[in-house]
């Protein structure tokens, strides 16, 4: 999976991710955990718009970042899933679990 | 039935695997045991990759667009029968094939591990990336049936939930795999999953 960081000026993280959230592609997951929580943002968005397929696993990430900021007592987000990466989060019921925005 | 060599370009391979599926309706890996393919014949697809190669590949991306080329299906469809698919490969190879459980409790360093464990399974010169995985896909005017069958171990399969449990572990393949076929199956103790898709 390739991510960007971006931190705004009130302290909110943006985890822009891009490609195929998959159990192959998500290795370096726990890398991406580190930086996230070495920015000391509490309010994130994952924003899922350049992500063209998603897994169970590519979700079980999702869920991993949700309880890295739940654990800094900050709220994690996601936004502008679309198509396949949609219908998986619909099919299970994600909204659930982590807030989903459009 | 053409052979297929894997490269040491993943991209390479995939392009030729691509080509065996258009150009003859299936292919085999090479070194081959010599088992007969069970759907060389009638309309259907059969591959046999190894653990190694096979988890290299976005093979479920690639099945699907060819069975959405020849059966001319909706583009939503062929999402849904790629990531079915998906799922069923990833279980097949990775808790079959490689023998390797979901790891438990979430969490990052957990995951991690789980991650370095696959991936020093595949590059070992180990039995579980030498198992195959076979995918066999069969399809007439109403229906589509594909079937994933690994050489793991095996399981007693049980019921599961239809909706993401936040207290489960990574095992959700089959959650999603239900919900998005018409149908599925897993016999042969756990090793084939056959899952059953509308045209």
């Amino acid at each position: 999976m390739d991510y960007e960081i971006i931190v705004d000026q009130d302290s909110v993280g943006t985890l822009r991710c891009q490609g195929r959230l998959t159990l192959p592609a998500s290795g370096g997951f726990a890398t991406v955990s580190d930086q996230m929580k070495a920015t000391g943002c509490r309010t994130w968005i994952v924003d899922l718009s350049g992500v063209d397929f998603i897994d169970s696993a590519g979700m079980w990430t999702l869920l991993m970042m949700r309880d890295v900021v739940m654990q800094m007592n900050g709220r994690l987000t996601l936004s502008g899933a679309a198509g396949q990466v949609a219908k998986a989060l619909r099919l299970t019921r994600f909204d659930d679990l982590i807030g989903v925005e459009p | 039935m053409p052979r297929l060599r894997a490269a040491a370009d993943p991209l390479e391979t995939a392009r030729r695997l691509a080509g065996c599926l258009r150009e003859h309706g299936g292919c085999v890996e090479t070194p081959y045991d010599g088992r007969r393919a069970a759907a060389e014949d009638g309309d259907g697809l059969y591959l046999e990759l190894s653990t190694r190669t096979a988890y290299g590949l976005e093979l479920a991306r690639l099945l699907a667009a060819e069975l959405g080329h020849r059966l001319a299906l909706p583009e939503d469809r062929v999402a849904d029968i790629e990531l079915a698919v998906h799922e069923g490969l990833i279980n097949g190879l990775v808790h079959g094939n490689l023998g390797i459980s979901a790891p438990s409790p979430r969490s990052p360093e957990q995951f991690s591990a789980y991650c370095r464990r696959v991936e020093r399974a595949l590059s070992a010169d180990g039995e579980g990336g030498r198992r195959r995985i076979a995918v066999a896909a069969r399809w007439d005017a109403e229906a589509l049936e594909v079937a994933v069958r690994d050489q793991g171990a095996g399981y007693e399969p049980d019921r599961r939930p239809i909706h993401m449990d936040d207290s489960r572990t990574l095992g959700q393949g089959l959650t999603l795999i239900a919900a998005l076929t018409r149908g599925m199956t897993v016999s042969g103790h756990g090793r084939t999953l056959t899952m059953r898709f509308s045209r």
